[in-house]
């Protein structure tokens, strides 16, 4: 799986690491029970602090899309797939272009909620 | 060097499935024919084996003996004309052909020996055949193999597959890339648990160090059973996937150019685990997709692992940064 991080960019390391697992589950080039590198040596790769790797990790638990464990690392787990991962853009961008807007987060969710209500 | 007179001489066009055939049909012939010679002067029961002291110790019937020789003959001439004709192990046509030659050469000397030696005998636990016939009988396998050897002549050239061609990444200057991905062979931890386990049980019920040796073993075939190749702004890191430790690192600088391509565990390193051959070595889990490091040393490195055009194009990309004027 590929990494690339632009240290000169506005989004957060971590963020942009996120996205890196999130694009390659997006386009399946990492599948259901693959181990991500474990956060020291990402860091180490990418010259990045370990706790930025970890804030990376840590996002793309709560998206459900890796478990963290405990002397096992980070596992794609078996609910990510492609169309998951593409979900997680979606809402990126959807953020990207509220920000654009100046809206402000809690804007931002009454947008979804207000979508939601809809159905 | 290697290289060079490699490719200085005309291409290898000598009928190689027959100059490797050659011995084991000449063997079978010489063994006929001088069994068709002496036919009517050997006795029923024929001397076939013989003790240090130069006694015969075991019997058998012309028709026996020739048919176990005939069997040999035929099983070790058809495995070696098959490789050699389907060139496996790639670089390994010459060696096979010599191999050929002696094995032929040791079978049907001492075949036709044995059939001389019981001609005209009446008894045949009087037939001697001397120790230091063996010596000559190594002596003429070793010639033989020479033969072959001289026979077979060099390598065709063009059997090492075309090398891949050699991606980048687009990266604008700044950006950072990694590339990380597992590689797993599960027979070979297989064979290393099952090891693991006999190892253990001889060093508990019968022999400490047997056992010991056994589980050194074992380890150093699963330590690379399961393996994490990580590419990046230092080079090619390889690591067993459970273990934080490395097992190979190659540095950036240590790289000439990096290309991937379809690699063969068989035909091109014969098998499975860390592998070597001449002019390469390379962790080789499984055939397939594969990154290809030329060093500057000019020898190979290659690794078995999917997606490895995107592991070839980050390193051919810090390659490139390196050799730039900026710098990377």
């Amino acid at each position: 799986m590929l990494f690339r991080v632009d240290p000169g960019s506005s989004v957060p390391l971590g963020d942009q690491i996120a996205a890196s697992v999130r694009g390659a589950i997006a386009d399946g080039t990492v599948a259901a029970g693959e181990r991500l590198p474990a956060a020291r040596e990402l860091a180490g790769s990418l010259g990045v602090n370990v706790h930025t790797v970890l804030r990376g990790y840590q996002r793309l638990k709560e998206e459900g899309l890796i478990e963290l464990r405990r002397g096992r690392g980070a596992v794609v787990t078996g609910t990510a797939s492609p169309a998951r991962a593409r979900l997680g853009e979606t809402a990126e961008r959807l953020i990207a272009e509220a920000r654009k807007l100046g809206l402000s987060d809690e804007e931002i969710v009454r947008v979804v909620r207000v979508g939601l209500a809809g159905r | 060097m290697k290289r060079s007179t490699r490719s200085a001489l005309p291409a290898n066009n000598r009928p190689r499935g027959w100059i490797a055939a050659f011995p084991f049909v000449a063997a079978i012939a010489a063994l006929g024919g001088v069994y068709a010679a002496t036919a009517g002067r050997l006795p029923t029961r024929l001397a076939t084996h013989f003790g240090d002291d130069g006694r015969a110790d075991g019997y058998d019937s012309a028709q026996g003996f020739l048919t176990v020789c005939l069997v040999l003959l035929l099983v070790f001439g058809s495995a070696v004309v098959v490789c050699v004709q389907l060139r496996v192990p790639a670089q390994g046509g010459r060696w096979l052909t010599a191999a050929g030659y002696a094995t032929a050469a040791a079978t049907g000397y001492p075949g036709v020996l044995t059939l001389l030696g019981n001609v005209d005998a009446t008894d045949a636990s009087a037939v001697r055949l001397s120790l230091w016939q063996l010596a000559v009988t190594f002596a003429v396998a070793a010639a033989a193999g020479g033969l072959g050897w001289l026979l077979a002549g060099a390598e065709p050239p063009g059997d090492r597959p075309a090398p891949g061609a050699a991606p980048r990444l687009d990266l604008p200057a700044g950006m950072t890339a990694g590339w990380s991905r597992t590689v797993s062979s599960t027979p070979l931890a297989v064979l290393g648990v099952l090891t693991l386990c006999a190892g253990v049980a001889i060093g508990a019920l019968a022999d400490v160090i047997a056992g010991a040796v056994l589980v050194l073993g074992a380890i150093l075939i699963i330590l690379p059973a399961s393996v994490r190749v990580t590419v990046d702004r230092r080079g090619l890191t390889l690591s067993p996937t459970l273990l934080p430790f490395r097992l190979h690192r190659i540095p950036l600088g240590r790289l000439a150019e990096v290309t991937s391509r379809r690699i063969s565990a068989g035909k091109e390193f014969g098998g499975w685990g860390y592998r070597f051959r001449p002019g390469g070595s390379g962790l080789v889990l499984r055939s397939g997709d594969g990154i290809v490091l030329r060093l500057v040393s000019g020898r190979e490195f290659v690794v078995t692992v999917d997606d490895a055009a995107t592991a070839a194009a980050v390193l051919n990309t810090y390659l490139d940064r390196a050799r730039s004027p900026q710098g990377g």
